[in-house]
């Protein structure tokens, strides 16, 4: 799977089709020029991928995946959660679950908006 | 500080208008200016014991004035403009402008407008092209997001 890139402003896919502030994406519909274009204006970033291990309650999982080498956030995003629900000898909708959060700890929380 | 190295000009900007029948119109080879007005509502008050003025921030407001050179080709600027003035009343359609160009990571600016005031002058002593002036204020937010298709 290509990288993964934080939005940080606004973009526009066309058909008013927005992709907000805040998001992770990993801009697959664009050749790599383009990618670069909207680093250097500032648009995306890329992830860094933290360590599984330094994510908040998940020591006992990081130690299940490092044998399997996975061992940072974008390693297991990228894995097939048939392949490892079968490995790890639990249910896919668990390692679903797991990513839904490790991308919740990617994201960017978004700003509010001050009144006055 | 070093001097920047991605300053850009207004050559290649592309501008899109809605026709009567909703569809984006890429009206730039008929259109060579659009002026961008933004305006904030501020309240001011100044306190007891303080000599400094506050100020709050309430309602924001856009305003765009295109100027479209008067042709005879359908789909061009005037054409759009034209069937805009003579066709439903106070009707809102999609404004778009990318700057510096339809590329990916330029800047998109987008509102629903409505136009308010559409000016030209046919004078016999001037051999330019007829221009015509449309003053479009936004109907609601004016979005900036970054083209990336």
């Amino acid at each position: 799977m290509g990288k993964l890139y934080r939005v940080l402003g606004r973009l526009n896919r066309g058909k008013n089709k927005i992709i907000e502030s805040g998001s992770l994406t990993r801009l697959q519909w664009l050749e790599e020029k383009d990618v670069e274009t909207l680093i250097a204006v500032g648009a995306v970033a890329e992830v860094a991928s933290p360590p599984l291990t330094a994510l908040p309650g998940w020591k006992l999982r990081a130690n299940k995946l490092f044998p399997l080498q996975i061992t940072d956030a974008i390693q297991f995003l990228d894995s097939d959660s048939g392949e490892l629900a079968v490995k790890l000898e639990t249910d896919q909708r668990a390692i679903d679950r797991w990513k839904a959060e490790v991308r919740q700890w990617l994201l960017t929380p978004q700003k509010r908006k001050s009144g006055g | 500080m070093a001097a920047t190295t991605t300053a850009r000009n207004a050559c290649d900007v592309s501008v899109w208008l809605d026709d009567a029948t909703g569809v984006q119109r890429d009206i730039s080879g008929s259109a060579n200016s659009v002026d961008f007005n933004f305006t904030q509502e501020i309240g001011e008050f100044v306190v007891f014991g303080d000599h400094w003025t506050h100020r709050l921030c309430c309602g924001k407001d856009g305003n765009f004035s295109l100027n479209v050179v008067y042709t005879t080709t359908v789909n061009e600027g005037w054409d759009v403009v034209k069937n805009w003035l003579f066709g439903t009343e106070c009707e809102r359609r999609t404004f778009t402008v990318y700057i510096p160009n339809k590329n990916v990571g330029s800047d998109m600016f987008q509102a629903e407008v409505i136009w308010d005031n559409i000016t030209w002058t046919t004078d016999r002593g001037d051999a330019g092209p007829i221009m015509v002036t449309v003053s479009l204020p936004a109907d609601g937010e004016v979005t900036h997001t970054t083209a990336a298709t």
